[in-house]
């Protein structure tokens, strides 16, 4: 099976336009972006993909030990890329997926022609100095409601608390809901998503960068966006006046403008 | 009809939470309900407060990225399970259902939130949870137990076993790291050889038995657990001091008995406090089990292999002195026994002179002390010193040649790593000395063999100095040839006593001739092997080692004795044989290294029958005689051996179960072979009894290994297995990982106190269930293939022993024979079985099946009987 397969790879859009892609975040898939991506079809190239082990990606491929550290997801990126053959790529990565991008770019400049970060944070835990957001315990607490969770595992547990394997039906309801990742590999994702510390590597990222914030956002607060852009050479900063995590899903239109201002201006200058 | 009003009673007051907030969270009304399971005033929440902002940090964390897009995405979300913290800081336990709805005027949206007390149905969910937890952990340990069993059973020294225990162990409980302590030679604990590089000794205090309570508890067979380190400190001081260095906040630590006795221990230390649940315990004494029984099965190996080498070697050696028949020769086969049997780098040998004053060397492989070098025996060189002494001298290094023999000439040499030095004598007497370098100090450690060799160059010595006339000798050498014949072609003990007795009699021309031979079980008695010219009846059958010792002052079971007038044969041999017209007799001593191995006795009429030359061919039949029987012996010990090693495989079984007994027998095969029979009985603490027998095909160290991890393997699952088809299941996943046991059979019966049970058998003999009237049935259901081979699924059968019934469960070795029909031979036990006694033994149905004959397969059986 190839990396288009695995991952859920969607190529869509204007193909002989520049390709955009976009990334989903932690807790979700490609759909996140259904009221952005659109508006970008008419004349850009775009690609959508579901991390490993994510929404619809061949998650009996996943292994935890592979993806143990963000680089194996920035690989998968370039995989993508070099499947696809596609250039002058801007990559638009939501939460984690913002950091996915930026190590991408920095093992591959080539390929890249601009990134956008939207809500990123290189380390959610607050260290010394910095404030991430967030105290150890939170993060732990996190992935142990994870496990716990009736939502998050309902999937795999279903059947088994039912005890009734009789109700195909309701397996198929949770099957077909959005945001579905195994309860195993959520934990093993939030792991990896919110015990990460890429902080050093904002520097070295070299290709123009938007840093998109949200005006109101528990998850990365606007001093770590802050942070984000002060770190990176060069880099925009642009505060959404929207509360929580996901703008592109509470203000899509306000997302979508600020993104195509971004890749237009790179349109302009090459 | 309800009433609205009702309805929005039921919303305001009833038994749900109800919140409504804005798009962004921002409550815009609250429930009393839910004002009332929280402890807030409505004017703490309204306008001041997000929902998610009531949350604990997780859901929190879980409401941005994944619930929030949800809403938006599907506009509802439903039984989400979520803490909500109370104005106290508690947590409520519930079922939220999120709704996202425009509001009326469509200018934006509305959350609607339904808040349910969850509190017991998160229990049972958590409850639910640590099983599935506990499932998948107990599968993962159980394939941990696997992959050490199956590489116990390539193991074959105890640096391989402690390897294997602590590379495997590491993950078989959760992330533990997994140590192995042996006692050294001062019982000190030192961790295992794992890493010789950070060699740890516990305290030296550890191992005083009052000092330490944890050493208290190991040696008496329990485990020491300490959950957390800073509470133990009074209890475990040193342990807990070890546990402190090593970074180790908690650990559980089971002992590795022998022979009743604590050899070591292995410990699993987790870097935080840990409450160890049953279920760790359980794979901690398992683990240690398997170790204990790998350890034994490694020491027996390996003293056995260093015990038949060391044997080979004196052989050879003997073999050749029995060619030497006059001194020079004797020096020339020690030389070079010296090189290629002792692995000595240097050698050199040196004999008094006749005045007793000065060693003169006569062969030498060192430059430093060439042949035809003199020293006084006063010097203090290695070899006069030993020479003076009389005594086995040993320097194991440079350091101590030049400290305690400082004139010694092989301190010239630069190689020189380290010296033996045994006293040379011709019988009794000293003559001279026997010096050997080695390169290393390491290997100056085989001293008892390098005396063993020495005793031996004695005897020859002795009978070369026999040798009066060479003439006579090469005369005699045909006649010795003859002997040598029939002894090289003797298998067992009685082979050599009969090759002694034929042809000892034709080429002595004796009268009458009988030899006595060790008994294989008691060392202290002699037992007549094979005679000739006499009368049975005139014949002592046994007679003890001491009693010989005694009554012909062997002091030392040597040196032959000469007897030249009837009175003197009379008075020393008459009271074993009957001596009547014997006017001469010889009494050899057969033995090696001064281990008494048998004796012979030689008679003749003719009182000048034992000229010289007689005497000299009688001693040398005697040193022949004795190589061979050794080598006899060997073989017949063998079995011994392979019993012994099963044996120690196999477990020792008590019940502690009230109303139920049991009695097992092994019988091992006739042949050297080790086979490959098993069986295991656990006692669950519920009662249940778990029986598995199994049989590994093959024979011989292999098999025995094979039956070890299988046997192993049966443990673990019998421990955490719910059912028997689940222990065959386990085994045959078991048969993929360990080759050894492939196409192995076994059978796996579980009984509860009441007497009802099942089981299930792959590949294996159906047992026999005697019930109390006599009735027998055949237990022939549940059947899967043989283990490592695909077919059906294991399966369980149902059976049901009621008081005074008798289960009997065996292996093929006890029905299947080259000349008989199987099923015949069930029948036969079923017949047996029925109308035996109540307390029939597993002994009485193996003597009934098999008597004294002689079988190929061992053969194993348990009689489980219940009681009341």
């Amino acid at each position: 099976m190839g990396i288009l397969e695995l991952l859920n790879v969607n190529d869509s859009g204007h193909s002989e336009g520049r390709p955009i892609i976009f990334a989903h975040g932690f807790g979700c898939d490609q759909v996140m972006w259904r009221h952005v991506a659109p508006s970008f079809a008419m004349d850009y190239r775009v690609v959508l993909f579901d991390l490993a082990g994510c929404g619809g990606s061949d998650t009996s491929q996943y292994d935890p030990v592979t993806y143990g550290s963000l680089d194996r997801y920035a690989t998968d990126v370039i995989s993508i890329i070099e499947e696809l053959d596609l250039r002058d790529v801007v990559f638009i990565g939501h939460s984690v997926s913002a950091m996915i991008g930026a190590l991408a770019t920095i093992s591959t400049p080539e390929r890249f022609a601009g990134l956008v970060m939207v809500g990123p944070s290189p380390r959610y835990i607050d260290d010394d100095g910095y404030v991430g957001g967030f105290q150890p315990s939170e993060i732990e607490e996190l992935l142990e409601s994870l496990d716990s969770n009736y939502l998050g595992w309902s999937h795999a547990m279903a059947p088994v608390i039912m005890s009734n394997p009789d109700r195909p039906q309701l397996a198929d309801e949770l099957e077909t809901s959005f945001c579905r990742i195994d309860p195993v590999i959520a934990r093993q994702f939030a792991r990896v998503t919110f015990l990460s510390d890429n902080r050093a590597d904002l520097a070295n990222i070299a290709v123009p960068t938007l840093v998109l914030q949200c005006e109101d956002d528990a998850i990365a607060p606007k001093p770590v966006g802050a942070y984000v852009h002060q770190q990176v050479p060069g880099s925009q900063f642009v505060v959404l006046d929207v509360a929580g995590h996901c703008p592109h899903l509470s203000a899509p239109v306000e997302t979508a403008a600020a993104i195509r201002a971004f890749v237009e201006e790179l349109e302009a200058s090459s | 009809m309800t009433e609205p009003g009702e309805l929005s009673h039921v919303v305001a007051d009833g038994p749900i939470g109800v919140v409504i907030t804005d798009e962004v969270g921002v409550i815009e009304w609250v429930n009393g309900t839910l004002e009332k399971w929280l402890g807030y005033a409505p004017d703490d929440l309204i306008g001041r407060r997000t929902f998610q902002s009531l949350l604990a940090p997780g859901g929190r964390i879980y409401f941005d990225t994944h619930l929030r897009p949800l809403l938006h995405l599907q506009r509802e979300a439903t039984e989400v399970a979520l803490d909500v913290v109370r104005a106290d800081g508690d947590r409520l336990s519930a079922l939220v259902n999120f709704r996202l709805r425009e509001r009326p005027d469509a200018t934006d949206s509305i959350v609607e939130i339904v808040v349910f007390d969850a509190t017991q149905r998160r229990t049972y969910e958590a409850e639910l949870l640590h099983a599935q937890r506990q499932a998948v952990r107990s599968e993962a340990r159980l394939q941990v137990m696997y992959d050490i069993a199956s590489g116990m059973a390539a193991a074959v020294t105890v640096d391989d076993i402690v390897m294997v225990v602590a590379e495997q162990g590491n993950s078989s409980i959760g992330g533990a790291r997994c140590e192995v302590w042996m006692f050294d030679e001062e019982r000190r604990l030192v961790l295992g050889l794992t890493d010789r590089q950070t060699r740890l000794t516990l305290p030296a205090d550890f191992p005083d038995a009052d000092q330490s309570p944890a050493y208290r508890q190991l040696a008496n067979g329990g485990l020491v657990v300490i959950g957390d380190r800073e509470l133990s400190r009074q209890e475990y001081p040193i342990v807990c001091d070890w546990m402190a260095n090593s970074a180790t906040q908690s650990t559980v630590i089971a002992p590795l008995m022998a022979d009743g006795r604590l050899e070591g221990a292995i410990s699993y230390g987790f870097e935080e406090a840990h409450e160890f649940d049953q279920l760790e315990l359980r794979a901690a004494s398992a683990l240690a089990a398997s170790t204990e029984e790998a350890l034994r099965r490694a020491r027996l190996v390996h003293s056995e292999l260093r015990s038949r080498q060391r044997l080979e070697m004196l052989l050879e050696f003997a073999a050749r002195l029995s060619d030497a028949l006059s001194l020079d020769a004797v020096l020339d086969v020690i030389a070079a026994s010296s090189h290629d049997l002792l692995g000595a780098s240097g050698v050199t040998l040196a004999l008094v002179d006749d005045a007793r004053r000065n060693l003169t060397v006569v062969r030498s492989s060192s430059l430093y002390a060439r042949v035809g070098l003199s020293v006084p025996i006063e010097l203090g060189s290695i070899a006069s010193t030993t020479f003076r002494t009389n005594a086995v001298q040993v320097a194991a290094g440079r350091k101590e040649v030049e400290e305690r023999f400082p004139d010694s000439p092989f301190l010239s040499d630069p190689e020189l790593g380290g010296c033996v030095a045994v006293p040379l004598h011709r019988g009794n007497e000293v003559i001279g000395a026997w010096v050997l370098a080695f390169a290393s100090p390491a290997e100056v450690d085989d001293v008892t063999l390098v005396e063993l060799f020495a005793a031996q160059a004695a005897q020859a010595a002795q009978r070369a100095s026999l040798h009066t006339d060479e003439v006579i000798a090469r005369g005699q050498a045909e006649v010795r040839l003859l002997i040598s014949e029939a002894l090289n072609r003797a298998v067992t003990t009685t082979d050599v006593g009969r090759a002694i007795t034929s042809e000892g009699r034709r080429a002595f021309d004796a009268d009458g001739l009988a030899v006595f031979v060790l008994d294989t079980r008691n060392s202290a008695l002699l037992e007549l092997g094979s005679f000739v010219g006499l009368d049975r009846a005139s014949i002592q059958t046994s007679v003890p080692v001491d009693h010989l010792k005694q009554r012909w002052g062997w002091a030392s079971w040597t040196a032959p004795r000469f007897l030249s007038t009837h009175a003197e044969v009379s008075a020393t041999v008459g009271w074993l044989v009957d001596v009547t017209g014997w006017a001469s007799a010889a009494l050899l001593p057969l033995g090696l290294a001064g281990t008494e191995l048998g004796a012979a006795v030689v008679g003749f009429t003719d009182p000048g029958a034992l000229v010289n030359s007689v005497r000299v061919t009688l001693s040398g039949l005697a040193a022949e005689a004795s190589v061979a029987l050794a080598r006899a012996r060997r073989f017949d010990v063998e079995h011994d051996i392979a019993d012994t090693l099963q044996r120690s495989i196999l477990p020792t079984v008590e019940l502690t179960s009230p109303g139920w007994s049991v009695s097992t027998w092994y019988q091992p095969t006739s042949s050297l072979l080790v086979g490959g029979d098993l069986f295991d009985l656990t006692e669950l603490d519920d009662g249940r009894l778990i029986l598995v027998v199994g049989d590994v095909v093959g024979h011989g160290l292999r098999a025995a290994a094979a039956m070890g991890a299988l046997r192993s393997a049966a443990k673990a699952l019998a421990l955490v297995s719910s059912r028997p088809a689940d222990v065959i299941a386990g085994l045959q996943a078991f048969a993929t990982a360990a080759p050894g046991v492939f196409c192995a059979s076994v059978c796996c019966i579980e009984v509860r106190t009441d007497g009802t049970g099942r089981y299930s058998s792959a590949g294996h003999p159906a047992p026999v269930l005697r019930h109390a009237g006599g009735r027998t049935e055949l237990l022939d259901q549940g059947r899967s293939a043989l283990l490592g081979i695909a077919g059906s699924s294991p399966s369980d059968a149902e059976l049901n022993m009621t008081e005074g019934s008798t289960l009997v469960v065996y292996t093929d070795g006890l029905v299947e024979r080259r000349s008989a029909d199987t099923d015949e031979a069930i029948a036969h036990l079923r017949h047996f079985v029925g109308a035996a006694d109540f307390d029939m033994t597993a002994h009485q149905v193996v003597q009934h099946m098999l008597g004294d004959r002689t079988t190929d397969d061992d053969a194993v059986v348990v009689c489980l009987t219940r009681t009341m």
